[in-house]
């Protein structure tokens, strides 16, 4: 028996830090709210429905990938801050393998919600274009308002920095990116690759709300709406941040309308 | 006498002659031991391989069955329920290991009911950690490792140890990555640290002695495969290495680095007699040979001369062999 006690005590030992570790995170919470356009519900098991569905909601937010966008928020001195190296210049012969060779980093990234550099995508919106969002195919929704604006080591210095301001700082892998554009020339800039935590779970007393209320299922799409006319959400999130930038669902309610 | 927990009447003579492995390993009087494999048919010639291979594939199906079950089935219930069920799961499978060693019921259904309290034991961490919200970080992969070395320490289950030294070298091998600031899942991306630590895991398993030579013999033989499997990828394969040279001249470095290490294995294994992992050193060759056949890059040396010096010291060590052993092998 004494030989099962040791592995035994192992897991169970493994098991209360893992409860420990989420109770310690969520002693310390700031919350944010967000929208289903930002946490679009996830039914993990397609067959199962209903309040006894595997529910997660997943994060949507916009990457600002392209060159010229990310050069807004993530310039040559957060670059360097966060660890890459750029002291080879992109027009360099070795240059290109130079940067697809550095390895990808996991920082802290502060994504801003619905504030200003929300502003000109809302405008490019209002004119009829859909800036790009990832994780995500096109799934009729309104494009997400979470964007990215700074990138840091320090989780304690974004927040500070950033205190004022809605913003949701958590772990993201950003990489290093070289283009060779035809017209353009070289180009090396950095790109949000993963968001650390990618999903969130539903509990269980907030996964029977959604059900009753009918945001489990598809919305229903009315005669106005076509793939060019996104739908706008049907519920906030109350999304808490912990001590540790991990986050989890601390209510779910109707969407009331800011704009 | 008994056969290492399996009943008596399934032990014939043929099954207590002792094979290769534990002439050139072990003393005799350790053939039949507390910490004589249960589930390695290559090792242990008390259990037949179909029941060693049953219990393998039954333990997998179990934990599918199991993670499938939590999956679909725990989702409606409130957390402290969904953290009971999957905490049980594995305690249960311990507990049944303890039961069928206690009653000497045979080794291969314990060896199955080890294999879903280990692989319980993974699921259980990574799902609680997931409905916590908890990032996935390397640091997940210790307790289900540890457990995983004290039920096979325990009870004497080979293959469990060797996935959990799988587990460990990726665990030690993340390291270096999280040190750097880098994702700890660039292990898979970038082979090096991986390489090093089965390295490492190969000088280490000959310190092992003490835990018996079946002990011995798994995990060199574990962390030999993780060596040969970095060396053909990082001779195969662009981009994954963390050299600072370019693509090609990485790739021709690794490809002689693994003719030199494969070569130097096969000699080590030779040397030590253990003609499986000297098999195993044999087929990384061939898939070497077979990936430069397809890929030839350099153009220092053309592919039919490097090919044709392969054969020719293929059969000039042959033939050395064959003198030494006074007969053709």
């Amino acid at each position: 028996m004494s030989q099962l006690i040791v592995a035994a005590l192992t897991f169970l030992l493994a098991v209360v830090s893992l409860l420990g570790t989420a109770a310690w995170n969520r002693t310390d919470g700031r919350t944010l709210i967000l929208t289903e356009r930002e946490l679009p519900v996830v039914v993990t098991r397609g067959n199962v429905r209903g309040a006894d569905a595997a529910v997660s909601l997943r994060f949507r937010v916009q990457f600002r990938s392209a060159p010229d966008e990310s050069r807004m928020w993530l310039s040559d001195a957060t670059l360097r801050q966060i660890g890459f190296a750029l002291g080879v210049p992109a027009g360099a012969p070795d240059a290109a393998q130079f940067y697809l060779r550095s390895l990808p980093r996991q920082v802290w990234v502060a994504f801003e919600m619905d504030g200003d550099a929300f502003a000109p995508m809302a405008r490019q919106l209002a004119l009829g274009g859909m800036p790009a969002t990832r994780g995500g195919g096109w799934d009729g929704l309104e494009p997400s308002r979470l964007v990215p604006v700074d990138a840091s080591l320090s989780r304690d210095h974004l927040q500070a920095r950033w205190r004022e301001r809605p913003v949701l700082v958590i772990p993201a892998v950003i990489a290093m990116r070289y283009e060779q554009h035809p017209t353009r020339g070289p180009s090396v800039w950095g790109q949000i690759t993963t968001v650390g935590q990618s999903t969130v779970q539903v509990p269980q007393r907030i996964r029977q709300t959604m059900d009753r209320a009918g945001w489990l299922a598809e919305a229903p799409v009315t005669s106005q709406q076509t793939p060019a006319a996104p739908r706008p959400p049907r519920y906030d999130v109350v999304l808490g941040v912990g001590r540790l930038g991990a986050v989890w669902v601390d209510d779910v309610r109707p969407h009331q309308p800011t704009r | 006498m008994r056969c290492g927990g399996e009943r008596p009447t399934r032990c014939s003579p043929d099954d207590r002659r002792p094979r290769y492995d534990q002439r050139v390993t072990s003393p005799p009087e350790t053939r039949v031991s507390p910490h004589t494999s249960a589930d390695a048919p290559h090792v242990n010639p008390d259990v037949p391989s179909i029941a060693a291979l049953a219990s393998v594939i039954g333990g997998v199906a179990a934990i599918a069955a199991v993670a499938s079950f939590v999956d679909t089935t725990s989702m409606g219930m409130a957390l402290p329920a969904q953290v009971t069920l999957l905490t049980a799961i594995p305690l249960l499978a311990m507990v049944g290991v303890q039961v069928l060693t206690d009653r000497q019921a045979p080794r291969a259904l314990a060896s199955l009911c080890g294999l879903v309290a280990v692989g319980g034991t993974w699921v259980a961490v990574f799902t609680i950690a997931r409905l916590l919200d908890l990032p996935l970080s390397p640091l997940l992969l210790w307790p289900p490792v540890c457990v995983g070395i004290a039920v096979a320490l325990s009870y004497g289950f080979v293959w469990l140890a060797s996935t959990s030294v799988l587990g460990a070298t990726v665990a030690v091998a993340s390291i270096s990555f999280v040190a750097a600031g880098a994702p700890w899942t660039t292990v898979f991306q970038r082979w090096e640290p991986l390489l090093m630590t089965a390295v490492a895991w190969l000088v280490l398993s000959q310190r092992l002695a003490p835990l018996g030579p079946t002990w011995v013999l798994m995990v060199r033989r574990t962390a030999l495969a993780l060596v040969m499997v970095a060396l053909l990828v990082l001779s195969g394969l662009e981009g994954t290495s963390l050299l600072p040279y370019a693509p090609t001249t990485t790739l021709l470095l690794y490809q002689a680095m693994a003719v030199l290490g494969l070569t130097g294995l096969a000699l080590w294994q030779r040397r030590l007699g253990d003609r499986a992992g000297l098999r195993l050193v044999g087929a990384a060759f061939v898939i070497f040979l077979v990936g430069r056949y397809v890929d030839w890059r350099t153009a220092v040396v053309p592919a039919w001369a490097f090919f044709l010096l392969v054969a020719l010291a293929s059969a000039w060590m042959a033939r050395r062999a064959a003198r030494v052993h006074g007969r053709p092998r």
